[in-house]
């Protein structure tokens, strides 16, 4: 057996706590939605563990629940039997130990590339207060509130306000003092945020140039390196992609694999990377999970409802250079077969190959680009 | 030729448009013509009265500052006086709607408990036909400048609410997450998220309901008031000078033109939509 762990025993860490040296552990998770015909399960007692500085690509078919279970691990979607655990807690809300990436480019349209990348920054420094407007909205408020004060201080001046003591005045004009201020924090705490986003933009293959474009003067390669800025400056515990390039035609989507192997392997982030390309995933993943809903039920001895995990194999060791792999003819023809049409229970039931085995292994047509340092 | 991806260059464009002006005018100038040839020739009676009814462009100059740039005995210009007491109504309606109707949408597409509590609220008070609430508005609120303020509010309120929802709930609620990961609380993800996003939609939703809400207005106006322009028109009415009327509505609709256009411009400052 590999490190990783696999498995659909139901019973299996029923109740065990978190083991610190899993990043993500997924235990017997199910999860089903109703639908017109009843519950319909989605996946069915899957359970995963994924260590610190793995690269973990998930594969499946449209449909299988690739993108369900990572908002297992987002913590968008709750298990309706089972848990998620992330660095040893349960999760059950979205938190900053995950980074997100979703396909489409989710950038803010309404802001400009570098407050995109800094908007976590200016989130972490600033105030509820200051973040409560938008920025007219925030100038408007400052200019009223001086105004105000300024009407105040002229009409005591000149005697149409009763002068009040010192003391209450200091009280009574410490807000309007506090708004000033806020507003000038404001603008530095921006001014670092877009510093440290123009920092990260070479580093994500973008130019300084394009710090001040805005979403829809890029490209979709642009956008979804923006994407990927935006969620690295946070330096999150796991970076989670969903079908990141999936809208990407081939050549864009072969530079962004190489960013995000970048990535991986200078900042030994964790990765979880959900596609339905299997060359995608077999090429940029260290560890390559296939979710399936064909599987026969062992107790029954018919189809399972729901997907499970249905291999997982360790593609890239950490120690490992390429050359060392295998060039294993099994594996490639489960590759071919999953790349068909994923049944992987017709490949099973024709002996293609023995799931129990696990060697690492390398996918023939595409080989890693990249050496691990 | 009439195809369907005919380019016009920019002055065909601005020529054409005069088109239907120009064509209207000419209706116009033939039937007040027509009235003042019958005039002439029967030597006034009935047609004398008709030709109330047409009056030409020089009448209506003559007559428009007459009755309404002319100080009155009270040395009040009323045109001014007017404009200002419809303008103050509408402003007032508008922004009462505009922060009110993008407060609540905000929360009701982002928040599903305040969504179900006021979802259907605002649905079926859509639905009540606003000027049928003018009498009970008068009776409730008397017929002071508040119950001309409610009726916009109540005729505008709910189609810019349920409009503000909307737009919230079409933003990817990938994005949110996004910003939940990135460590926005909800309040966060309201101001910084989806209020700046929406806001430009909601620019254009206020100005597509400017209309009603000059309406609403002027209906109330016409009701009961001291001074408006739907006042004065019905007032007017009265003595069928058709010489200031006609003026008057032309002035009502070049505020509305102004207005228009000036919310279309502040649209187009936000280059990022619909890209």
């Amino acid at each position: 057996m590999s490190e990783s762990e696999t498995t659909t025993t139901a019973t299996r860490h029923a109740t065990a706590p978190g083991d610190a040296q899993y990043l993500i552990d997924v235990r017997d998770a199910s999860v089903s939605y109703p639908s017109e015909n009843g519950p319909r399960t989605i996946l069915n007692n899957v359970s995963l563990r994924v260590r610190q500085g793995e690269l973990v690509t998930v594969v499946g078919p449209s449909g299988c629940g690739k993108s369900t279970l990572l908002r297992l691990v987002a913590g968008i979607q709750r298990p309706n039997q089972g848990t998620a655990l992330v660095n040893g807690h349960p999760v059950s809300r979205v938190t900053r130990d995950c980074g997100m990436v979703f396909q489409n480019s989710l950038v803010y349209r309404h802001l400009s590339v570098a407050d995109n990348i800094g908007l976590g920054i200016m989130l972490e420094k600033t105030n509820l207060l200051e973040r409560g407007a938008t920025l007219p909205a925030r100038a408007a408020t400052a200019l009223v509130w001086e105004a105000l004060h300024a009407g105040r201080q002229l009409g005591k001046r000149v005697g149409l306000l009763p002068r009040v003591k010192l003391d209450q005045e200091t009280v009574a004009t410490a807000p309007l003092q506090s708004k000033a201020l806020d507003f000038i924090r404001y603008y530095r705490v921006r001014r670092q945020s877009r510093e440290q986003a123009y920092d990260l933009l070479e580093d994500v293959g973008l130019s300084p140039a394009d710090g001040n474009k805005y979403p829809y003067e890029l490209s979709g390669g642009m956008r979804q390196r923006v994407a990927i800025a935006q969620a690295l400056i946070m330096q999150p515990k796991i970076l989670l992609m969903d079908e990141a390039f999936s809208a990407l035609d081939e050549r864009t989507r072969e530079e962004m694999q190489d960013v995000v192997w970048d990535q991986w392997t200078r900042h030994g982030l964790t990765i979880f990377f959900v596609t339905h390309v299997l060359k995608e995933a077999a090429k940029l993943g260290s560890r390559l999970i296939c979710l399936s809903q064909y599987w026969v039920d062992e107790t029954t001895g018919k189809q399972g409802k729901g997907a499970r995990i249905v291999v997982d194999r360790q593609v890239l060791g950490a120690a490992q250079k390429p050359s060392e792999f295998v060039n294993n003819a099994e594996f490639t023809t489960l590759v071919e077969g999953i790349g068909k049409g994923f049944d992987v229970k017709k490949l099973q039931r024709e002996g293609a190959f023995d799931l129990s085995h696990a060697d690492a292994f390398r996918i023939t047509s595409s080989p890693p680009k990249k050496e691990l340092t | 030729m009439l195809r369907v991806f005919t380019k016009l260059p920019f002055w065909a464009r601005v020529g054409m448009g005069f088109l239907p002006f120009i064509l209207l005018g000419w209706f116009y100038m033939s039937g007040a013509n027509d009235l003042r040839v019958k005039e002439a020739q029967t030597g006034g009676g009935e047609s004398a009265a008709s030709t109330k009814l047409m009056p030409l462009p020089s009448e209506m100059v003559e007559g428009f500052h007459r009755s309404a740039l002319t100080p009155d005995p009270k040395g009040e210009i009323r045109l001014y006086v007017d404009t200002w007491a419809s303008l103050k109504r509408f402003v007032i309606g508008i922004t009462i709607v505009a922060v009110g109707g993008v407060l609540i949408g905000l929360y009701m597409g982002t928040f599903p408990l305040i969504d179900a509590v006021l979802y259907y609220f605002f649905v079926f008070v859509k639905n009540i036909p606003p000027l049928l609430l003018l009498p009970i508005l008068f009776i409730y609120l008397d017929v002071g400048e508040l119950s001309k303020i409610m009726l916009v509010v109540i005729g505008v309120l709910p189609g810019v609410v349920l409009d503000a929802r909307k737009r919230a709930l079409e933003i990817p609620r990938e994005e949110l997450y996004k910003a939940q990961s990135l460590g926005a609380t909800d309040q966060e993800i309201t101001w910084s998220i989806i209020f700046p996003q929406i806001l430009p939609r909601m620019i254009g939703s206020l100005r597509l309901n400017f209309q009603a809400a000059w309406c609403y207005v002027i209906a109330g106006e016409s009701i009961a008031a001291a001074a408006g322009i739907g006042y004065r028109i019905f007032v007017l009415r009265r003595y069928v000078a058709m010489d200031v009327i006609i003026p008057y509505v032309l002035w009502a609709t070049i505020i509305m033109f102004v207005l228009e256009y000036t919310f279309q411009w502040l649209e187009t400052r936000y280059r990022w939509v619909d890209k």
